[in-house]
């Protein structure tokens, strides 16, 4: 019985078999599509961005009435604004006070800028991930384009390199990429990393700009972690407050990841 | 049969599991769908948010920023009315210094304290800060309503309500007052109104501006207000400052009739004896009743002359002996402190608010006239400049054996082993009232032989 009904047994269990590869590509397809190029990032980034465009807002609405030393903070930093540095207005701990007022909330990733007429005259920055002697450059998993290494300053993990955003000096080394810029400047097209099964990305510490401009072998553009950079890129998001005493403008930025 | 019964079992098999994997598959990817558009829809509201949040928190934040904008500013209008002594000196041109509360001229008669129609005379002014011009002495006597002008002053003069107006981006958000208050300089302030209020320990104010805000499609159009309180004792310190010029008239008055506590009597051991007594008396008059919390220092200065033509109108020419002093008296608060703005400097700079004011007086010391009191016959009465008897009265006369005071006349300032002579007509009246005797100076002063 078995014997006589095999020949078509076998010929639709094939079919079935080739329906369910099929399908399973398509998922599959549709998995790459959905999540890996596009949906993935942008629903986290529905899910961070109440958080993201929010919490700056918080944080200078709790730094407007909050008093750190013997002034209030919007108060020192007109004064700051005023004089154009932070010991004229007899505020020089101000940077130091912001950081241990950021720790208390937890946030990692901050930069806190006074600026005179345009003129940038104080700033408290998290230096999260910073490292070599003045915070110039960025702990990563690899310098790639457009960065060397420098000492680290013991401020990386043993298995990470200390990596300055520096297109000259990469450019003079041996066996580099060429240098090409993109993202209106802002980034290097780079060779990223690509862990398995997942879709190339920046280095450590480095900011997919999203352009895609770059191709071959450095497909990626890639961008310093500045401030400017991640709000660029919608990363983090900068309040702006203006500072006033007579005719005198400055202002008060907040950027928080 | 069989195997027909079998084929198509197989066949139907197959075509409903394809079936139910295609209808799978469907749903898989209407929820795909679905999932992909709640999540475009909830990007776009979350975009529409992230814009109402930004205008409504820029228009928050420059508020809470507009206060500490007020609040630096009134903190500074009173720093400058305190060490500017209310304007004494400076709204009250042609009248008194810079920085004077009290100020008698020497070269004018000192007012009396009726006018010739008997009347009482205004010295201190009722209602005014100074009174009229041409009074001995000036006076500068602000009260609350007075540093209320000048703190008011200070705020639409100096350019504390001159800000930036409009400001075009801050962070893509447009900000500009509306309906600004024309202040003294003719430009249009930032603010809309505002009211100041002086009292015992503190000075409040009360900013209000029209504000417009505006990012995108979205706009705000609001009057806000600021209120300030600056913790300081300014008031009670302009009050314990009119009550020392007060009584600083007094003083001088005393001086003027001859009071015995105030003149320089036969007693005195000499002229520093007699100015400390005075600076005392200075001292404590300017350094009564300071409020709480106040810390008061003085820098007194004194001098003695006798008179000539530069105070001949506070005793006539050679008849007597002039007292002056000027005193500094500042007023410092030892509770509160706030941070000054050093414009030269460019700083900002914590210090407490002060009060700083000036008194000058030329005052009657010793009057010649009065003595020696009524006497018969009339002596000469002797006095001790630098050491005994040095210095007598005689006749209304005052003069001087072997010491030098300043502005005597040399015809009244005797040598060691000279004696008077009928020759120098001042010297002659006193000889005139000695029946026959005379005064030398010895070594020792003035010895009648």
């Amino acid at each position: 019985m078995k014997g006589l009904s095999m020949p078509e047994d076998i010929g639709m269990t094939l079919i079935l078999l080739v329906v369910v590869i099929m399908m399973v590509v398509m998922v599959f397809f549709i998995y790459i599509e959905v999540f890996l190029k596009m949906g993935s990032s942008q629903s986290a980034y529905s899910i961070a961005f109440v958080s993201i465009a929010n919490k700056p807002y918080l944080i200078t609405e709790v730094l407007a009435h909050t008093k750190l030393g013997d002034r209030q903070v919007f108060e020192q930093a007109i004064e700051i604004a005023t004089t154009g540095s932070a010991q004229n207005a007899g505020a020089a701990d101000l940077p130091e006070n912001l950081t241990d007022f950021m720790k208390v909330y937890g946030t990692r990733e901050y930069y806190i800028s006074i600026k005179s007429n345009d003129m940038e005259v104080m700033n408290a920055d998290s230096n999260e991930y910073k490292c070599g002697a003045d915070n110039e450059g960025w702990c990563s998993n690899k310098c790639d384009v457009g960065r060397v290494e420098i000492n680290d300053n013991g401020n990386c993990w043993f298995w990470q390199s200390c990596c300055k955003e520096d297109k000259v000096a990469y450019a003079s080394t041996v066996n580099n990429y060429p240098v090409v810029t993109c993202g209106g400047g802002r980034g290097v097209c780079s060779e990223g990393v690509k862990p398995l099964f997942q879709r190339r990305t920046c280095a450590q510490n480095r900011l997919d700009i999203g352009t895609q401009e770059c191709t071959g072998a450095t497909p990626i553009c890639c961008a310093p972690k500045t401030e400017e950079n991640q709000i660029a890129v919608g990363n983090a998001v900068k309040v702006s407050v203006p500072l006033l005493y007579k005719l005198n403008y400055g202002i008060l930025e907040v950027s928080v990841k | 049969m069989k195997s027909t019964t079998c084929c198509s079992k197989g066949v139907g098999t197959t075509a409903g599991t394809i079936m139910l994997m295609i209808i799978f598959l469907i749903f898989f990817g209407v929820y795909l769908y679905m999932v992909n558009n709640h999540v475009q829809s909830t990007i776009e509201l979350n975009l529409e948010s992230s814009q109402i949040l930004k205008l409504k928190s820029t228009f928050a934040l420059f508020n809470a920023s507009l206060g500490n904008t007020w609040l630096i500013s009134t903190v500074q209008s009173i720093f400058m009315t305190g060490d500017e002594s209310i304007g004494c000196g400076i709204d009250t041109s042609n009248r008194l210094p810079a920085g004077y509360w009290y100020w008698r001229d020497p070269n004018q008669d000192r007012d009396g304290l009726t006018d010739a129609q008997g009347r009482p005379i205004e010295r201190i002014p009722a209602t005014n800060k100074g009174n009229v011009w041409g009074r001995n002495p000036q006076i500068c006597y602000p009260r609350d309503n007075h540093v209320l002008d000048y703190l008011q002053a200070k705020l639409e003069c100096e350019d504390f309500l001159s800000l930036k107006n409009p400001m075009d981006n801050v962070g893509g958000v447009a900000i500009s007052f509306n309906s600004g208050r024309n202040v003294c300089s003719g430009n249009n302030g930032a603010v809309a109104s505002f009211l100041l209020d002086l009292n015992d320990d503190n000075v409040e104010s009360k900013f209000s501006q029209s504000l417009a805000v505006v990012y995108g499609d979205g706009r705000i159009d609001a009057q806000t207000e600021n209120n300030i309180k600056v913790m300081t004792s300014l008031r009670q310190m302009v009050a314990a400052a009119r009550e020392a010029v007060a009584n600083l008239l007094i003083l001088g008055d005393a001086h003027e009739q001859h009071y015995p506590v105030t003149q320089y009597l036969p007693g005195a051991p000499d002229k520093d004896s007699y100015q400390s007594g005075v600076k005392s008396r200075v001292d404590a008059i300017l350094t009564a009743r300071v409020p709480s919390g106040v810390l008061a220092t003085t820098d007194i200065q004194t001098d003695m002359r006798a008179a000539d033509n530069s105070v001949s109108n506070v005793v006539p020419t050679g008849l007597g002996l002039v007292v002056h002093y000027k005193a500094t008296a500042t007023y410092t608060e030892t509770n509160n402190a706030y941070y000054y703005n050093n414009g030269a400097a460019n700083t900002f700079v914590k210090r407490p608010i002060k009060l700083e004011y000036i008194a000058e007086d030329y005052m009657p010391a010793l009057d010649c006239t009065e003595w020696p009191k009524p006497a018969n016959p009339p002596r000469p009465t002797a006095f001790n400049w630098q050491s005994t008897n040095d210095m007598v009265c005689c006749a209304g006369y005052l003069f001087s054996c072997n010491v030098n005071i300043p502005g005597l006349d040399p015809a009244q300032a005797l040598t060691v082993n000279t004696r008077l002579q009928n020759s120098i007509w001042q010297q002659g009246i006193c000889i005139d009232i000695l029946s026959g005797a005379t005064l030398s100076c010895t070594p020792n002063g003035f010895e009648l032989s």
